[in-house]
């Protein structure tokens, strides 16, 4: 924990970056009717420095969440002239450069100039990720590890704030490169978008035409710098006791002892899981992060990186069977 | 392979190794059996493996069944392949037969049963079944409760004195645990272990309480049991009584006492009717250990207890004027005493050898009995208290001649006085023991008309042949019935045959005598140096006195017989008895004592009865521990303070509510927890909670107490008094309070 400040000096910092996230949060509920969860562990990733995967059924909203975030942030010193939101629609035929961009030469000045591709933005949404080529797939991928990107043996940093939502269609699979778990383990979450209840539905076509034209105006939006202070205040001030680290570890070894599990997690989606708990607690307005946060994330970080055993089905049910030994014991711990 | 097979299914694979070897071991070679346990082993981590993969069922017979041909095929090539039984050797080759042909069975047939049994669970009893049937088949002859069997187990253990029973009990209990160990084998759950100690803690109590009856009460005179103890300890008090009057009354020179414990040697009369049943007959008397391989001349052993050498009037009586039949051994040897034995035959006699003996009394006698000529008798330590009543050492001068060597010696002893002469020639006045005496001697060849040895036995020799054996001849009612037996009626039993002879030669002025003792047929020793006797063979027999040769025994025996033979002894009661009558000379004293005191059963009864002391108190410890720490947790928080009181108010709170019954689940979340009871107390303690613990806040204790006491109001409203009351008292209630 931060001792360099005063208590009611971190309330205060804390205080700022909840208003920016609500302020998000309620552009994005606006936008999007009744997917609040999904809401919520976007805004989680984007808090966390991740990226998600999407994976739903075509028309369930997904561009219109991916937009309305990306039109939810502004930069007012937008120096390099990001786009605040960007659009991917990944065909087999894509090349890596449609993605990076290219450098063009220039007959005035006799020089290659680099012409930046639409990974230059704030919020990417790469749309049916698993229809283009792996070459591709790999360079966004890189992307969103390194944030740059290289073209000509010249390296271009991306901003800070770069987010992407990928999506896939888990139903037509024909003439699909999947994802192997290896690329999959770059994204913080896989979202299962499944339909939405019925009450949620009416709400959306009886509000369709007044949020059509009210949506932009109404809420106030968020600029690039707040968000990115925000995610530096998380990671400052939201504490993580190490009884919850260590029981990360005894979560991860028993989902790698299980039986119906072929590969387990990796190191990497522990680390990736940190910074995802600290968001989720900060959101839940604590300061500090408790089992429930664990049991909460833990499914939709750990699902796409879990090789299954032939014949199990459900990852999110093996995942909470093996939660169940080390929250057990962390809950005694803290009895002690 | 390797990670697919778990410590559960090594110890299954343990227990097929196990049934096979027992199986195995009494049809072939150890080590053919050691093969076997290694065949059962990986035949049943193969059909582990086997049974989890994707394998199907006819190529996993099929296996099975060529892994079985295949070994019976190599195992008979290479047994009765010439060349290569040469090559290897006769004996090689069987054994590397022997190898090949058990363990490819044990492999083949094991792998079958588990593969099966892994693609189809509730064939596991065949498996059961299997080694069930393995571990039984080498006790096959115990069944129907023969205690006594199978031999190869209880016979080595009745040797040394050891009750059966237990190690039957523990081979039973042994396999039941295998076979729980297999059954187990399945289940995934460590509990079911339990299983095994609770089987175990059934067997020892039904062990210990169960009556059965122990070795170390086993008489053989009562091998059913029959009698009860209380009767026995009389009878050996009334033993032990009257073996003290009988010592009294011989140091008076009263003659024997005539109150109980005579022995059927001492109870022979000339005028009744002998005839015992069979059984009584059979019934065994002493055990006689030979030092020394040993053929009497006579085709008998002759163990001489007492002589009749006294005539009273009407038969002949043993000396009551303690002069005469001094070579008789009349009282049992003290311990650390040797009786020395005036004995009639000179030390350095050329007719006789040293042999040395060890008598092992089953019954109680009044007297001691000795191989003829006994010089010495000594105190021996009692090999078996619970067997013998006694046992004393011997040492006899046995005859070692044949009958011819003895022709030239005179009878009777030139140094004798007058007296002595007359006692041992006396007879009934009656001219026609001599009339006889002299006739026999007609057919005496010339050349030895001078011995008295021969005359003796021309007499001898005529009685065999005219006189008829019989026990159930009575000569009542006569003043003489050695007349009437001999001139009337010549049927009678041993009594009257030795009177008889000795009347006959004392007629011609042979001093003789009538031994009385127990006689055995040296053909019934066999080849074991135990001699058995029993009371069937109590026998009286007639002496003559030789000069240089002693006392020698001349017994007569007829050519007719009517019934009265007793049958050969069970050879294997008298090498069970011989061996028991010898245990001592093999173990030191010490060690055999301390062995024979542990009663198994007592032990189990003790350690069950400290067992359960242990347990109560242990118990009521616990229990009242219980209640304390219970009623600690319930009111920490009216002293915790600090960083402790978050953690002791949401533990109260916890408590109480698991006293009516609502515990947090496992692997459930506080909050969760909290949420799902509805209490808002409790939420707000468990967040205070959290956040002290996890997040390193100090709460306020004030409003901790104050959440705590709602939480206690919220429950009452909640649930009815006798409730919160019956969970109050529960002593149980917070085991289950996470």
């Amino acid at each position: 924990m931060s001792s360099a400040i005063s208590a009611s000096a971190r309330q205060e910092l804390l205080g700022h970056a909840q208003t920016v996230v609500q302020q998000l949060k309620a552009r994005l509920t606006f936008a999007v009717r009744g997917r609040d969860e999904v809401i919520d562990l976007i805004l989680i990733a984007l808090l966390a420095d991740g990226h998600v995967l999407l994976e739903d059924h075509p028309g369930s909203g997904k561009t219109t969440l991916a937009k309305a975030l990306g039109e939810s942030i502004e930069d007012r010193h937008n120096a390099d002239h990001i786009e605040p939101f960007r659009r991917v629609q990944f065909t087999p035929d894509l090349l890596p450069s449609d993605v990076t961009g290219v450098s063009v030469f220039d007959p005035e000045s006799q020089q290659f100039h680099f012409r930046p591709g639409p990974i230059f933005a704030h919020v990417l949404l790469a749309d049916e990720i698993n229809r283009t080529s792996p070459k591709v797939q790999s360079a966004l991928l890189e992307a969103m590890a390194e944030k740059q990107v290289t073209v000509d043996n010249h390296t271009y940093r991306l901003d800070d704030l770069f987010f992407v939502i990928a999506t896939q269609n888990p139903r037509d699979q024909v003439g699909t490169y999947p994802l192997p778990v290896a690329q999959l383990d770059r994204f913080l979450f896989k979202i299962r978008m499944d339909y939405i209840e019925q009450s949620a539905e009416r709400d959306v076509l009886r509000s369709y035409r007044d949020r059509r034209a009210a949506a932009p105006a109404n809420a106030p939006r968020v600029t690039r710098d707040a968000l990115v202070e925000a995610r530096r205040i998380i990671d400052e001030h939201v504490y993580i006791d190490p009884r919850l680290s260590d029981s990360l570890v005894e979560v991860a070894t028993s989902l790698r002892k299980s039986s119906e599990v072929v590969q387990g997690v990796s190191t990497r989606s522990l680390v990736l899981l940190l910074p995802a708990l600290q968001a989720l607690a900060f959101m839940k307005g604590r300061d500090f992060v408790i089992p429930e946060d664990v049991t909460g994330l833990a499914p939709h970080v750990f699902g796409h990186r879990l090789e299954l055993a032939p014949g199990v089905e459900d990852v999110h049910e093996v995942v909470k069977r093996c939660l169940k030994g080390p929250m057990e014991s962390l809950a005694r711990s803290t009895m002690k | 392979m390797l990670k697919s097979i778990r410590w559960r299914e090594l110890a299954c694979a343990l227990v097929w190794g196990c049934a096979t070897c027992v199986a195995t071991w009494f049809v072939s070679l150890p080590t053919a059996a050691i093969i076997a346990a290694w065949g059962g082993f990986f035949g049943y981590l193969l059909g582990c493996w086997l049974s989890g993969t994707t394998l199907r069922l006819l190529p996993a017979v099929a296996l099975s069944f060529s892994l079985w041909g295949l070994s019976q095929l190599l195992s008979g090539l290479i047994s009765d392949n010439y060349a290569l039984a040469s090559l290897m050797g006769a004996e090689n080759s069987f054994i590397a037969s022997q190898w090949l042909c058990w363990g490819g069975q044990a492999l083949a047939s094991v792998f079958l049963l588990r593969f099966l049994s892994g693609r189809q669970s509730a064939l596991i009893t065949a498996e059961i079944l299997s080694v069930t049937l393995l571990l039984a088949s080498p006790l096959a002859a115990h069944r129907q409760g023969y205690i006594s069997r199978p031999y190869f187990l209880v016979d080595p253990l009745w040797s040394r004195n050891l009750d059966p029973i237990p190690v039957l009990f523990g081979l039973g209990a042994l396999a039941a645990g295998l076979l729980v160990i297999l059954q187990n084998g399945r289940r995934t759950r460590r509990a079911s272990w339990l299983d095994l100690g609770l089987l175990f803690l059934l067997i020892s109590v039904l062990y210990a309480v169960l009556p059965n009856r122990q070795l170390l009460d086993f008489d053989i005179r009562d091998p059913l049991g029959i009698r009860g103890k209380k009767e026995k300890e009389k009878e050996a008090k009334a033993k032990e009584e009257a073996e003290r009057k009988a010592k009294e009354a011989a140091k008076e020179g009263k003659g024997k006492g005539k109150e109980g414990g005579r022995s059927e040697a001492e109870d022979m009369e000339l005028d009744k009717p002998q005839d015992k049943d069979q059984k009584q007959k059979q019934k065994p008397v002493a055990i006689v250990l030979l030092h020394d391989d040993y053929k009497p001349t006579f085709g008998y052993y002759y163990f001489r207890q007492t002589a009749f050498s006294q005539y009273n009037g009407k038969r002949l009586v043993e000396d009551t004027t303690g002069t005469t039949d001094r070579d008789l051994l009349r009282t049992y040897p003290t311990v650390g005493e040797t009786l020395t034995i005036e004995t009639s035959v000179p030390s350095q006699s050329p007719y006789h050898r040293d042999l040395g003996t060890t008598v092992a009394m089953i019954e109680g006698h009044t007297r001691p009995f000795a191989l003829v000529d006994g010089r010495t008798a000594t105190a021996a330590e009692n090999p078996n208290p619970q067997q013998f009543v006694r046992a004393y050492e011997c040492k006899s001068q046995v005859l070692n001649v044949e009958y011819k060597a003895l022709f030239g010696l005179k009878s009777g002893d030139p140094n004798w006085d007058e007296k002595t002469w007359k006692h041992y020639t006396e007879l009934p006045d009656d001219p026609r023991y001599q009339a006889l005496a002299e006739k026999c001697q007609k057919d005496l060849p010339a050349q030895f008309k001078g011995s008295d040895f021969a005359r003796a036995l021309i007499v001898k020799l005529w009685m065999d042949k005219t006189v008829t054996y019989t026990m159930k001849a009575s000569h009542e009612g006569v003043p003489d019935p050695v007349a009437d037996y001999l001139f009337v009626n010549p049927r009678g039993y041993c009594v009257h045959q030795a009177h008889a002879a000795v009347y006959l030669w004392r007629s011609l002025g042979i001093p003789s005598r009538v031994g009385a003792g127990y006689a055995t047929d040296a053909r019934n020793r066999g080849n074991g140096s135990a001699v058995l006797l029993r009371s069937g063979e109590a026998h009286a027999w007639p002496e003559i006195y030789l000069d240089g040769a002693g006392w020698v025994t001349l017994d007569i025996s007829p050519e007719k017989h009517e019934g009265g033979e007793i049958e050969e002894p069970d050879p294997n009661l008298q090498r069970l008895l011989g061996e028991l009558a010898r245990a001592k000379e093999k173990k030191p004293a010490a060690e055999e004592k301390a062995f024979r005191k542990i009663n198994l059963q007592e032990v189990m009864r003790w350690l069950l009865l400290a067992g359960w002391k242990l347990f109560k108190w242990t118990f009521l410890f616990a229990f009242l521990g219980n209640y304390l720490y219970k009623f600690y947790r319930r009111f920490e928080p009216l002293w915790a303070g600090g960083q402790r009181l978050p953690v002791a108010a949401l533990r109260s709170g916890q408590d109480q509510l698991a006293e009516v019954g609502v515990v947090r689940g496992y692997g459930e979340g506080r909050q969760a927890f909290a949420r799902r009871t509805g209490l808002e107390a409790l939420e707000g303690l468990t967040h205070w909670h959290l956040a002290a613990v996890l997040g390193g806040k100090t709460p306020n204790p004030k409003e901790l107490l104050q959440l705590r006491e709602q939480l206690h109001q919220q429950i009452a409203r909640r649930y009815p008094a006798w409730r919160r009351l019956l969970g109050f008292i529960n002593p149980l209630s917070w085991w289950s309070s996470r």
